[in-house]
């Protein structure tokens, strides 16, 4: 990066421009990924970010824009230098509209944030990815995050109705705001949801609320095999479970041992199920569901405290993970979900090919599988790549895509062509280089240009 | 770059500094992973690599929320311990360095050790957002001939709770009033000030909460001003509801806008104002002794 353009990023910027070794360090890495920048900057409006992106498209120096840097997959680290645009400093909450459900937001707004304000109001925001506490309302819509609710309410696309976004060459374009039809020309906005901060930076976000459910019904399901499973797919959508979450082969022994549950031991898979809604609602649905199966072993929670209880053996997976997992990766495939019995049995068959262990959990009612691999240190790279490839081929065959909720960024994009076709990413490198013609926003990410 | 750490970023949202910054430098997953690259000697410790280090409130939160159990706070102190020694000839980096004591060169002709003098123990987060304010306090207390002497130095609290001993400057400097711009952050910070303080407390009045409140009440009233703090319940513990929902704080905000009727808030509490303008920068506000200082300096 040149020194003329920092010097203009300073005369912008003042103080909140910064080249400081410690500042550098601090805005290099997400939670998987480094590489140093050679600025940072922090604006506080959609000015001060066209100013930045023009001066950039005019100088050909790379911006990478950065919320909480928790993404996964490096979409916010700055792998070809450049500007970190920090959008920590934008993150009010503009408007509460409780006529027309909206609540618009600056992108820095973290999601927990969000989540707890609107539910001041009887209120609420159903996407919940797992560091929806930590991240930002700007990387969930950059990344269209999902979470373990998303099997009832969907991702963060199906909350997002305006966008203020500022174009790599510096223009501002709004979407509508509050409209809940719009069928006015093309849908431009949806381009953006997604897009992993490589088309656009989002200065500010329209969301819809619903009501807060008021009642919810949980259970602990054990099953002995697979083949109960594939039954569970289709009853699970039919009833809108709100939450539907698979606990693998591996981990349900450790969990079993830890929390004393009181299923049989032949108990191989747990699922976490939960309906929310109104009155006795939920529990009924939840009842309803559990009589049609045979043969399987279940625990209800009869109070919040139960229910509580039973949200923290979910949440105790990764930790377990963690603890018994020296060097791996985690994926995040997604397939239809009434394919994850067969996706689990691939999955349980590797080892046999490889030696590594994996632990798979996550949302099994939409298909979205958390994949955690876990070798010792002398597995060699070149077997990780051919595992990885016949993990992503093995989802494509299923009718799968290599990412459910985390995005491409940089881990992924040597595998993109197993699932799009060449049209598809020669349309899309297209479109990229229509927007922002000099490469300058996010270059590196989901594809080499 | 660290191996235990695994950088979710879960810490930063509860961390009262991070929160009023919004800057990674002044996080907690920041402080530690750079913590780890300086003590190990991988970034060498220059001043704005060191600076971050001192705002840590040692609240502990962090500790608490970390899903891998890491202690941040103890990599913090010892990075304290590494560049910060207060021993003068043990000292990296003597505090200067980093401009928490320029006031204190500064105004040292205007300071004088006689009694009823004025003690200002800025507190490092004060001194780092609001220096400007900080010099008009010091403008104020000359001009109203009131001496005085900036503590040039952190409340120690922290050592303290490590079992470490507090420099006290009683034997220095006796006969002052205190007066604490700093402000509660936690209840360890709130422990350590009263603690830093009780060394004076048989010899003159202690003002708790401290926010120079005996000169600004008074001063406020004859102005006419609604001190916005007044108006919120449980002033003190706002950083702290803050660093847990920062929802809750902007309704209480909210409300006082609303209330206040006016287009300019005032506080009296520098960590109030900070969490104030980093929810609301479009609205203006100021620090009372901003209004003071105006009023007394330009009649």
């Amino acid at each position: 990066m040149s020194h003329s353009a920092k010097l203009s990023l300073r005369e912008i910027f003042g103080d909140r421009f910064s080249d400081e070794t410690g500042l550098l360090f601090v805005y290099s890495y997400d939670a998987k990924f480094e590489r140093t920048p050679d600025a940072v900057v922090f604006p506080v409006n959609s000015d001060d970010v066209s100013r930045l992106l023009s001066l950039a498209t005019e100088e050909g120096f790379p911006v990478v824009p950065r919320g909480a840097g928790t993404g996964q997959t490096g979409g916010s680290v700055p792998v070809e230098g450049g500007v970190v645009l920090s959008l920590e400093r934008m993150n009010h909450i503009l408007e509460l509209d409780c006529e027309n459900l909206t609540l618009t937001v600056e992108p820095g707004a973290i999601t927990g944030d969000i989540k707890s304000y609107v539910a001041r109001f009887g209120l609420y925001y159903p996407p919940d990815p797992a560091s929806y506490a930590f991240s930002t309302i700007g990387g969930n819509i950059a990344e269209n995050a999902g979470g373990i609710h998303a099997v009832k309410y969907g991702v963060t696309a199906d909350y997002l109705l305006g966008l203020e976004v500022v174009l790599p060459t510096g223009e501002v374009i709004s979407f509508a705001d509050k409209l809940y039809k719009n069928v006015t020309g093309y849908d431009l906005r949806d381009i953006f949801v997604g897009s992993e901060g490589t088309l656009g930076v989002i200065t500010r976000a329209v969301l819809k609320l619903i009501p807060a459910p008021e009642a919810y019904a949980t259970a602990l399901v054990g099953f002995p095999d697979l083949s109960s499973i594939r039954r569970l797919a289709s009853t699970i959508r039919s009833i809108s479970a709100s939450a539907c979450e698979l606990i693998g082969k591996n981990i349900v022994p450790v969990l079993m041992r830890e929390f004393q549950l009181p299923l049989p031991p032949e108990t191989r898979y747990l699922i976490l199920i939960e309906f929310d809604g109104f009155g006795d609602e939920p529990r009924r649905l939840l009842d309803l569901m559990l009589s049609s199966f045979s043969g399987v072993s279940f625990f209800v929670a009869r109070d919040e405290a139960e229910r509580e209880r039973l949200w923290d053996i979910r949440r105790n997976i990764s930790p377990i993970i963690r603890a018994n997992c020296a060097c791996g990766v985690s994926e995040d495939i997604v397939v239809p979900p009434a394919s994850v019995p067969e996706m689990l049995q691939f999955l349980e068959n590797l080892p046999d090919e490889f030696p590594v262990k994996i632990f798979s959990f996550g949302h099994a009612g939409d298909g979205n599988l958390h994949v955690n691999i876990c070798y010792d240190e002398l597995f060699p790279e070149r077997e990780l790549e051919q595992l990885l490839e016949a993990l992503f081929r093995k989802t494509v065959s299923l009718g799968g895509a290599l990412s459910g909720e985390h995005g491409v960024g940089i881990a992924k994009k040597r595998f993109l062509n197993i699932y799009l076709s060449e049209e598809s990413i020669r349309l899309q490198r297209k479109l990229k280089r229509i927007l922002d013609p000099r490469g300058i926003l996010n270059p590196g990410k989901i594809f080499d240009e | 770059m660290s191996e235990r750490c695994v950088r979710c970023g879960k810490c930063n949202p509860v961390c009262p500094t991070y929160r009023v910054c919004g800057n990674e430098l002044f996080s907690p997953r920041g402080r530690y992973l750079l913590g780890e690259e300086l003590l190990s000697d991988r970034i060498s410790a220059t001043p704005d690599v060191v600076k971050p280090f001192l705002s840590c409130t040692d609240c502990y939160l962090c500790n608490l929320v970390c899903p891998v159990g890491l202690d941040i706070v103890e990599v913090v102190h010892k990075v304290r311990e590494k560049f910060f020694v207060r021993n003068e000839s043990r000292s990296r980096f003597s505090l200067s360095d980093f401009g928490i004591d320029y006031k204190g060169e500064v105004y040292k002709g205007k300071m004088s050790r006689g009694n009823g003098s004025v003690l200002l123990f800025p507190g490092c987060l004060v001194v780092d957002n609001f220096g400007d304010t900080l010099e008009r306090l010091t403008e104020l207390l000359a001009h109203l001939d009131i001496p005085f002497a900036i503590v040039d130095a952190c409340c120690n609290y922290h050592d303290w709770f490590r079992g470490g001993k507090i420099r006290s400057p009683v034997k220095e400097r006796t006969g002052f009033y205190v007066v604490c711009s700093s402000a509660y952050i936690s209840l360890r910070k709130v422990a350590g000030i009263k603690y830093f303080l009780s060394f004076f407390e048989n010899i003159f009045p202690v003002r708790l909460p401290a926010n120079a409140v005996f000169l600004q009440e008074e001063a406020s009233r004859s102005l006419g001003l609604v001190v916005v703090d007044r108006q919120i319940p449980s002033p003190g513990d706002l950083l702290s509801v803050f660093q847990q929902d920062s929802g809750m704080v902007r309704l209480i905000f909210e409300r006082v806008i609303r209330d206040a009727g006016r287009d300019t808030l005032v506080f009296e509490s520098f960590h109030n104002l900070a969490v104030f303008r980093s929810l609301f920068p479009d609205v203006r506000s100021y620090h009372i002794i901003d209004f003071i200082h105006r009023e007394v300096m330009e009649g």
